[in-house]
């Protein structure tokens, strides 16, 4: 689409572009609350930006229009309903600002609302599922570069890791939220410019038309299993961003008073964009282009009306979704890893030097780990992401019924999490994808629920708030670096 | 059990999404994103403005 010399061109523009981002937003990282929180205060703009680029992920983007393709209107209208998990994330990140004013990772909570055993699962869950996502986001990497630039994929997938991973290292948080920000309006602005310019070249009418021809079962307004994945893909968002310490990270590190609003504003600007990625999809039909690979017709489609300049958006875009989703998981991943595993169980007494440069190999290992196993090139997108579906249904209920109900307990919060996974994984295979969020998600509220009902807690919320606690570790915590 | 062809002409126009439906849908998320884009832009300058960016 476009030659590898411009690919390397944009490449390496787009690289030094957020590494010197990353050094710039990195002078403030100063203390941990600032490498790992951006120091808790970050305002409506970075907060709305980054929530919404993190969520448009490469998945997004390759993704939705392959659903588009697949299951039509309806699988447009299914991935759009992963907005629900920012949308319905919002109250959540209110309550948790205000319970746990001084809390770092998602892990905080589950340990102290529902003790060591929950966390040790949770930890295995959630550790499972940023390790799969980071994975998919290096392999769609590779794809990509290799597809729309030729550059080979171990080459494009080595790069788009080792860029990320640097200015994350550099600046932490608050070079992940700042270049977030920036990523975002790319990919909303390059989406837009794709889309206009596709309805300039064939009309809506000849979509449908051609749609209603050739292809009316994308047009079907009954599809069982396309309404099935409605349901599958709006638990699986909740689930993965009501348990994620990507969005808990950033509940912690925005204003008490911005969460709620920049989770809503984000949801709101996220839920068009799987719409219009798949638009731009459903044309390629009508105009004529020859789909071989359904995860790469938006850039072929992008190429076809726009030319050069489309596949150069589309490169962009691509770049910019995939940076902002793998910059967040290895700093979010790290923290769980330093602050839940590392300061929690095994050097609690770890000071300020030794907690940053441990998060900093952490990240390094995230990256290398992840590079190794995205080089052979395993499975498809699609199987990679949606293996951790059932698992991360599983914790929607522990999660919102730990955040809002007294009565919800340890052992519904691990059976819950247990059965639900399990269920889900057996309905992954047995009766497919589609169903296995929504299994795990309705077996583990059974579960939760009657837990709750049958051995009520009666939690005290003031528990959660480990500075007025008096726990050493977390005082420990609010030094700077020397 | 009928076929789709077999059945009414209004029945089976009922049972695709409708043209008007699609272009609603489609149009109306690009200017959602557009709005996006803009209310991103106002809130930056909002919070440069009172100083509360970071």
């Amino acid at each position: 689409m476009i030659s590898q010399e411009t690919g390397w061109i944009l490449l390496g523009a787009l690289s030094v572009l957020w590494i010197l981002l990353g050094i710039y937003w990195g002078r403030k990282a100063k203390s941990m609350d600032g490498f790992m929180l951006a120091g808790r205060n970050v305002g409506l703009a970075f907060g709305t930006a980054t929530a919404m680029a993190t969520w448009v992920t490469s998945n997004t983007t390759m993704l939705a229009p392959q659903f588009a393709l697949e299951l039509g209107v309806w699988g447009m209208l299914a991935y759009s309903t992963a907005a629900f998990g920012l949308l319905l994330f919002a109250p959540l990140a209110k309550r948790i600002r205000s319970l746990m004013p001084g809390g770092y990772t998602s892990g905080d909570f589950i340990r102290l609302r529902y003790g060591k055993a929950t966390w040790i699962l949770f930890l295995v869950i959630s550790i499972f599922y940023g390790f799969t996502w980071l994975i998919s986001m290096g392999m769609a990497g590779g794809i990509l570069m290799n597809a729309i630039a030729g550059i080979p994929y171990a080459t494009g997938m080595t790069i788009i890791l080792a860029v990320c991973t640097g200015y994350t290292l550099f600046g932490g948080l608050y070079a992940v939220i700042g270049t977030d920000y920036i990523q975002s309006l790319i990919i909303m602005a390059g989406i837009v410019v794709v889309g206009i310019a596709v309805m300039n070249k064939v009309d809506l009418d000849t979509v449908y038309n051609h749609l209603r021809t050739d292809k009316p079962m994308l047009l079907k307004a009954l599809q069982p299993a396309a309404m099935m994945a409605v349901f599958n893909n709006l638990l699986f968002g909740l689930g993965e961003v009501f348990h994620s310490n990507v969005w808990w990270s950033r509940a912690f590190a925005m204003r008490g008073e911005v969460g709620k609003k920049a989770y809503t504003l984000a949801g709101f600007a996220w839920l068009p964009i799987p719409v219009a990625a798949g638009f731009i999809a459903l044309t390629s039909g009508a105009l004529g282009i020859n789909v071989t690979s359904p995860d790469m017709v938006g850039p072929l489609v992008a190429a076809n009306v726009l030319g050069k300049a489309g596949a150069v958006i589309v490169f962009a875009v691509f770049f910019c979704s995939l940076a902002s989703s793998v910059d967040s998981l290895l700093a979010s991943t790290s923290d769980l890893i330093t602050e839940d595993i590392y300061r929690k169980m095994i050097n609690p007494s770890a000071n300020q030097q030794q907690l940053r440069k441990v998060s900093a190999g952490i990240i390094i290992g995230l990256a290398v780990l992840a590079w190794l196993v995205c080089l052979p090139r395993i499975g498809t997108l699609a199987t990679v992401l949606f293996f951790a579906g059932p698992m991360v249904g599983s914790t929607i209920w522990p999660v919102a019924t730990g955040l809002y109900w007294k009565k919800a307990n340890a052992k519904g919060a691990i059976w819950g999490m247990l059965a639900g996974s399990l269920a889900g994984l057996a309905a992954y295979f047995e009766l497919g994808w589609y169903t296995a969020s929504l299994v795990g998600a309705a077996v583990s509220m059974v579960v939760v629920v009657a837990f709750s009902y049958f051995f009520p807690d009666n939690f005290d919320w003031r528990r959660l708030d480990e500075k007025h606690h008096g726990d050493a570790a977390q005082k420990a915590s609010s030094h700077v670096f020397h | 059990m009928k076929s789709i062809t077999a059945m009414p002409h209004k029945k089976q126009a009922a049972m695709y999404f409708t043209e008007s439906f699609v272009s609603v849908m489609i149009i109306g998320a690009l200017i959602l994103i557009s709005i996006a884009v803009i209310v991103l832009l106002a809130l930056l300058i909002t919070d440069i403005k009172n100083k509360k960016l970071w």
